[in-house]
């Protein structure tokens, strides 16, 4: 079963994204902020992380920086409010698999990561 | 008095011979009083009496008296008295005369200088600008009845001069100009030596620029132009048209406008300080709201966009679940319970979408687009704006009537950004038109927007008329400020159209926007923007 994490600093998104996916039959595990994020990565292994780009306490850049000092390649789509496109552009060379905007359209997001997960319907 | 006196002789009582001696009494008695007690000043007019008798005696007597000794009496005495008779009234008869004439003569001065006197009164009290321009129009037609007057304002930016205030007497089919270059001749003429041109002098005058000047006057069909200078600045100039009965401008004329230009100098500095002093005042609370505004929205923005985001996740959720677990809804009830569900999410996400929108369209339109500026088709915009608002617009419920120079005209901008400003005009002017339609219920009434555009000088005026249900007056300040709407729901306006357009119009394209509504019957936007070389 495809894994995918869902880091976020709101409940009401986590809870219910997850609850999405999981009907789907994604095996989701979530994450309430970058370093709770960055302490499951290695264990859990995700095959597509959603990472949010600002959060409260670490953000998403700072995550997906350490994890490219880490060496890590896992794949990210950046969620991302209405940021500069200093951040778009620095995802970019981090090599982040795409990005979707808040507040999202779900059958986009759908489409996107099932077809990241190799779950196309 | 008299009555008391003689009523003994009116009764015919005869007391002979003393039938008078009452009357007598009483003369007697007020000489009396009038010595003694100096009732009237009896030695001034005794004093006087004396004068006139020994200079009568002289005047009378020493030409009489030679001409007795050396002639006699004889015929001469009646011509020379009667010469040194009239000579003696001369004098009177000269000043009586003189006193008449003088008030006919100079009763066209004093028109003058009483309507002087109201004017410079009524100046002085009045602050509005177009209110003071109005009163100095009126009152040189009047005082001098004249077939037109026009004054014209310098305008620091444009460094043109724009026709701020106009009155006719008699009509034709010319008008003045809108607005006149501020390096024409004429204006060179003034700043050079400050007095008044007069066409009659100019086409007679012999000097090297008359013949230009005249042209440029007649162009005005002025008779006389004059300026006024403010702080040794040419600000305004003001257009004579001839007078009505055709006479030619005299000295006295000129020296009116003269004084009444210094006055007018003054009221217009005070009204244009007052103006400004209110301009300065709004634009700071202005600025003072936008960098509050500023600062909080980004963060603002935020927020908003991240309670969009969970609402759309929790509805589009449920939602999703719903419409999976629909086969267990078997029951009648059940499936009607579903469905209500099913609205309740999509309408929430509807919500969810059109909070989106107004958060983008903040963020987009407060920043500078990225193309470059080009040289744009007035009809290619205006053309592709309509089929922007396609989108809304059924295509046969309103029409747009253009009216553009055919051999075309372009402005200096960027494409995208006023092809905006279009749509939103014609969309706003759409709603307006339909709110009207809805809400008064006119026969025959249909939606027509008018789009005309012209070239001035160094820039494309435009104008967007629409036969709307217009802005009520105390909804027009605000109608350029953000998240202002009187679209019936929010659900339809975002609030921002306006605020965007002014931004792009006058921050981005250095142009201008003005609005001018009827409540009821249309509102008319104007727009300048700098046209394409």
């Amino acid at each position: 079963m495809p894994k995918l994490l869902i880091v976020d600093d709101e409940v009401d998104v986590r809870e219910f994204s997850a609850n999405f996916f999981r009907k789907r039959g994604v095996d989701v595990a979530v994450a309430s902020g970058g370093a709770e994020a960055l302490e499951m990565i290695p264990r859990e292994r995700p095959d597509l992380c959603l990472l949010d780009i600002r959060m409260q306490g670490m953000t998403g850049m700072e995550v997906l920086r350490e994890l490219r000092t880490r060496n890590d390649a896992t794949r990210v789509v950046m969620v991302s409010g209405i940021e500069d496109e200093g951040v778009v552009s620095e995802a970019q060379s981090l090599g982040v698999v795409s990005f979707i905007h808040k507040p999202l359209v779900l059958d986009e997001l759908e489409k996107k990561v099932m077809k990241e997960l190799g779950l196309s319907s | 008095m008299t009555g008391i006196v003689d009523y003994i002789i009116k009764y015919h009582l005869e007391i002979y011979p003393y039938g008078y001696f009452s009357a007598l009494l009483f003369i007697g008695i007020i000489a009396y009083a009038i010595v003694r007690y100096r009732l009237m000043d009896i030695t001034l007019a005794f004093t006087k009496l004396g004068i006139l008798i020994v200079v009568y005696a002289l005047v009378l007597g020493i030409p009489l008296g030679i001409g007795w000794r050396m002639f006699g009496f004889g015929p001469w005495v009646f011509p020379t008295g009667a010469a040194i008779l009239l000579s003696t009234i001369g004098p009177f008869v000269y000043y009586f005369f003189e006193r008449e004439a003088e008030a006919r003569l100079l009763w066209e001065q004093r028109r003058y200088q009483k309507t002087l006197r109201q004017a410079s009164a009524g100046m002085g009290r009045i602050r509005e600008l177009d209110k003071l321009l109005g009163l100095i129009s009126f009152i040189l037609t009047r005082t001098v009845k004249i077939e037109h007057v026009g004054i014209y304002m310098f305008r620091k930016d444009t460094r043109t001069f724009l026709l701020s205030s106009m009155r006719r007497i008699k009509t034709g089919e010319w008008s003045l100009p809108f607005e006149l270059p501020g390096d024409m001749l004429m204006m060179k003429a003034f700043r050079q030596d400050g007095a008044p041109l007069v066409y009659d002098e100019l086409i007679h005058s012999s000097s090297e620029e008359a013949p230009d000047l005249a042209r440029g006057m007649s162009g005005l069909h002025a008779a006389l132009v004059f300026p006024i200078f403010i702080r040794s600045e040419l600000m305004t100039i003001v257009v004579l048209g001839p007078k009505i009965r055709h006479t030619v401008y005299t000295e006295d004329d000129i020296s009116v406008f003269t004084i009444l230009g210094n006055q007018a100098a003054l009221a217009i500095d005070n009204a244009l300080f007052y103006q400004d002093m209110k301009q300065t005042q709004e634009q700071l609370f202005k600025a003072e709201k936008m960098a509050t505004i500023g600062i909080m929205a980004d963060g603002l923005s935020h927020q908003i966009n991240n309670r969009l985001h969970a609402i759309g996740f929790v509805s589009g959720d449920m939602e999703d679940t719903l419409r999976m677990k629909r086969a267990l809804f078997a029951s009648p009830e059940l499936e009607d319970i579903a469905q209500e569900f099913e609205r309740g999410f999509r309408r929430l996400e509807e919500n969810v979408v059109h909070g989106r929108n107004i958060v983008q369209g903040l963020m987009k339109y407060t920043r500078k687009g990225e193309e470059g500026e080009a040289p744009c088709e007035v009809a290619d915009v205006l053309r592709s704006a309509w089929e922007m608002a396609q989108f809304k617009v059924k295509a046969d419920s309103m029409r747009i009537v253009e009216d553009l120079p055919p051999e075309g005209l372009r402005i200096r901008g960027n494409f995208t950004q006023i092809q905006e400003v279009f749509f939103n005009l014609i969309d706003n002017a759409y709603d307006a038109m339909m709110q009207r339609k809805d809400e008064m219920k006119e026969p025959g009434f249909f939606p027509t927007l008018r789009v005309h555009a012209q070239r001035v000088e160094t820039v494309v005026a435009l104008t967007f008329k629409d036969n709307g249900i217009g802005v009520k007056p105390e909804d027009r300040e605000k109608l350029f400020t953000p998240f202002f709407t009187t679209k019936a729901t929010s659900r339809k306006g975002t609030g921002l159209g306006l605020y965007v357009i002014r931004k792009i119009v006058e921050e981005n394209h250095g142009g201008r926007i003005e609005m001018e509504s009827v409540p009821g019957e249309g509102t008319e936007f104007r727009i300048i923007l700098p046209a394409a070389v």
